[in-house]
């Protein structure tokens, strides 16, 4: 039973191609990676793939909720908001939120989007934080954490929605061998208890600990 | 320039044979101006008072004044001096019916223009006006006044310096001349304000005009009560500037959120008139907006004046607002809001919790160095009659007879208020610079 469905996504930039017919699925439990050279528009895919990006052809299903590029920008808005509150996304870039503390940025969420009882969340973040080994730095602001440390907080933020499918991008660029190995269990774990992960990642000993199925992005202007 | 006073000075000139050169001077300095040699004599509706007496020489007078006691058409608790104790009287500041009501114990109201104080009291802002006969005459017929009656007379002369006593010697005597001509009582004539009363300045030609409103002469340097006045007036200074840069950061973020990008057609039209708005706000001086508000409108927005400057200022400063929000909105990196919506948040919640905490942050030094700005402005309300900080430096400047030591404690109390907002300003600024 495939969790996502994507379904001939192209997507181009002023006429240049990034990519064209991507279609893949994703079961419950799955850990797909997806590689490709810099610049081939992996990012790009998994932007389309919660609609932070519109991609120019295709459709991403998940459910009864279908996103389809070629949809009013009212439909399309609201089948993206219904897929970001099953799909959680994790940054390249992090985007931790400036103003609120490590802390903040992982209840967030579940508070105010989800409605959450404070009581209830901020527990809860703190064991994430505690799983992901920067408890520590729980009432830290984003500007005063090292880059490991940020991307291990924006991983919390995202899994803290317990998304059904985590996007991540990059995820272990600021990271040293030992935390990568360690995320590289934690995702495994994450896997066995039914989470799907698509993982976009320059790092082959990554992907081979995460033992996922690959997927390439072909060199841009390519198929 | 015209006037009788203006024909005055030009026969006058003509009579001793000199050029005369007009100078323009703010009526409230003209004895700190005559005394600095910006010009070598006053004339423009000086009276002769003791106080002034100790400092300027005095010709002999040119005009025989009074006090004219304006109120609304049938206001029977305005009779005469004593019944305007604790009412609220319009009057020119400085002046020597300010003095005289000051004396009565009236609640006094200083105006800086001429029809001002006949529109307030039209208004019922005021319950009377008590001003120079000339003025009443010229510009207090208006619908629903009346004149109730004449409180006391007195004596236009011409100020000069001191020191110039062979000046004042040689005016006297042109003046002498052009009264026993007949040609002042042709220009009082030509200006329809001759009179009985003026009979007096012929009767008793050689007279140096003296007591005749007299009041006892004002203390030299500044009393205990002034300077508590003054406080009094950073405390009206403060508290006006404070509640209208709350409004004013209120209406500037309804502003802001107005003028974001939007596709609905309703949406868009509001932020072209949220433009429109910053755009006539910052580009029409703040003094004509306060004139507007408080004398324009009378008519429609019946506002004290503490509320029309309030008003003004907070109206005036949303403009500025606004664009600084704009601007700390636009600094929210985009990465941000993605992060939000990714979280799955609506637009609209991500604006509330994630772009606008942090807007405000960009935007606080921007509006602490507004509010600086606001204080200082603040003092232009003086012109609908607020006695504000700078207002009652020049009141008390002119009482007491030197700016010097007026001037020193108002900057002073201008820079206790504003030092800890630019401090603050600059802590935060530093902050944010980490954070970067
Ligand atoms: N909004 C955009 N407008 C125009 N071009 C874009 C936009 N976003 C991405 N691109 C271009 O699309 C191409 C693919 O970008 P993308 O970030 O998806 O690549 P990537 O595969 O993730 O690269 P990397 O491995 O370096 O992260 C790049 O050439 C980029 O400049
Ligand atoms: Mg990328």
């Amino acid at each position: 039973m495939s969790l996502m469905i994507v379904d001939g996504l192209a997507k181009a930039f002023a006429g240049r191609s990034l990519f064209a017919g991507v279609s893949l699925q994703i079961a419950a439990g799955e850990i797909v990676c997806l590689m490709g050279p810099s610049g081939t528009g992996k990012t790009t895919l998994l932007r389309c793939l919660n609609g932070l990006e519109r991609a120019d052809h295709g459709t991403v299903k998940m459910g009864d909720v279908e996103l389809r590029a070629g949809d009013g920008a009212q439909a399309f808005a609201t089948a993206a908001l219904a897929l970001r509150r099953r799909v959680g996304f994790v940054f390249q870039g992090w985007h931790l939120f400036a103003h609120r503390t490590v802390l903040g940025n992982v209840t967030e969420g579940p508070v105010f989007v989800r409605g959450q009882p404070v009581g209830e969340a901020r527990p809860r973040a703190l064991a994430l934080l505690e799983q992901m080994g920067i408890a520590h730095r729980a009432s830290a602001l984003p500007h005063e954490l090292s880059g490991g440390e940020q991307q291990r907080a924006a991983v919390a933020r995202a899994l803290a929605m317990q998304p059904e499918l985590l996007l991540v991008d990059e995820p272990t660029s600021a990271l040293d061998d030992d935390r990568t190995e360690s995320l590289a269990r934690l995702f495994r774990g994450l896997a066995d208890g039914g989470l799907a992960i698509l993982c976009v990642t320059h790092d082959g000993t990554f992907a081979r600990a995460l033992s996922a199925r690959h997927l390439r992005l072909p060199a841009a202007g390519g198929t | 320039m015209a006037g009788f006073e203006v024909e005055l000075a030009a026969a006058l000139a003509r009579e001793l044979g000199v050029r005369a050169v007009f100078v323009q001077n703010d009526w409230s300095t003209l004895i700190p101006s005559l005394e600095r040699g910006t010009f070598d004599i006053a004339l423009n509706g000086l009276e002769v008072t003791a106080a002034r007496e100790q400092r300027i020489r005095f010709s002999r007078p040119y005009y025989v004044f009074a006090e004219r006691l304006v109120a609304r058409q049938g206001d029977v608790r305005v009779l005469d001096l004593a019944s305007l104790r604790s009412r609220r009287v319009g009057t020119l500041a400085s002046t020597l019916a300010w003095d005289i009501l000051g004396e009565a114990g009236a609640e006094r109201v200083p105006y800086e223009g001429v029809q001002e104080p006949f529109i307030d009291l039209q208004q019922g802002r005021t319950d009377a006006v008590l001003i120079d006969d000339i003025i009443a005459d010229r510009y207090g017929k208006r619908p629903g006044l009346a004149v109730v009656g004449d409180l006391r007379t007195g004596h236009y002369a011409i100020g000069l310096r001191r020191q110039d006593e062979a000046l004042a010697g040689v005016i006297d005597e042109g003046l002498g001349r052009l009264i026993g001509k007949g040609e002042l009582h042709a220009i009082l004539a030509r200006w329809r304000i001759d009179g009985p009363r003026q009979e007096a300045l012929i009767a008793a030609p050689t007279t140096v005009p003296g007591k005749t409103a007299a009041l006892p002469a004002p203390h030299r340097g500044m009393t205990a009560h002034q300077v508590w006045l003054f406080f009094q007036g950073a405390a009206v200074t403060l508290l006006m500037s404070a509640v209208a840069m709350a409004l004013a950061m209120l209406g500037g973020l309804g502003l802001a959120t107005a003028r974001l990008p939007s596709r609905v057609p309703w949406r868009r039209a509001l932020g072209a008139a949220a433009t429109a708005y910053v755009e006539l706000f910052r580009g029409t001086p703040v003094l004509l907006q306060l004139y507007v508000i408080y004398f324009g409108l009378a008519g429609v927005l019946a506002l004290n004046a503490f509320a029309a400057a309030v008003l003004g200022l907070a109206l005036n400063y949303a403009a500025y607002e606004a664009e600084i929000y704009r601007a700390g909105i636009q600094a929210v990196p985009v990465g941000q809001v993605e992060a939000a919506q990714a979280l799955g948040m609506s637009e609209a919640m991500a604006f509330r919790r994630v772009v606008l905490p942090q807007a405000f942050r960009f935007s606080l030094p921007g509006v602490a160095n507004d509010f600086i700005a606001l204080l200082k402005d603040s003092s232009l309300v003086s012109v609908i009659t607020v006695v504000e900080l700078t207002k009652r430096m020049t009141i008390v400047a002119v009482d007491s007879g030197g700016w010097l030591m007026p001037g020193l404690l108002c900057a002073g109390l201008y820079f206790a208020m504003s030092y800890p907002l630019s401090r603050l300003a600059r802590r935060i600024e530093a902050r944010l610079g980490a954070a970067k």
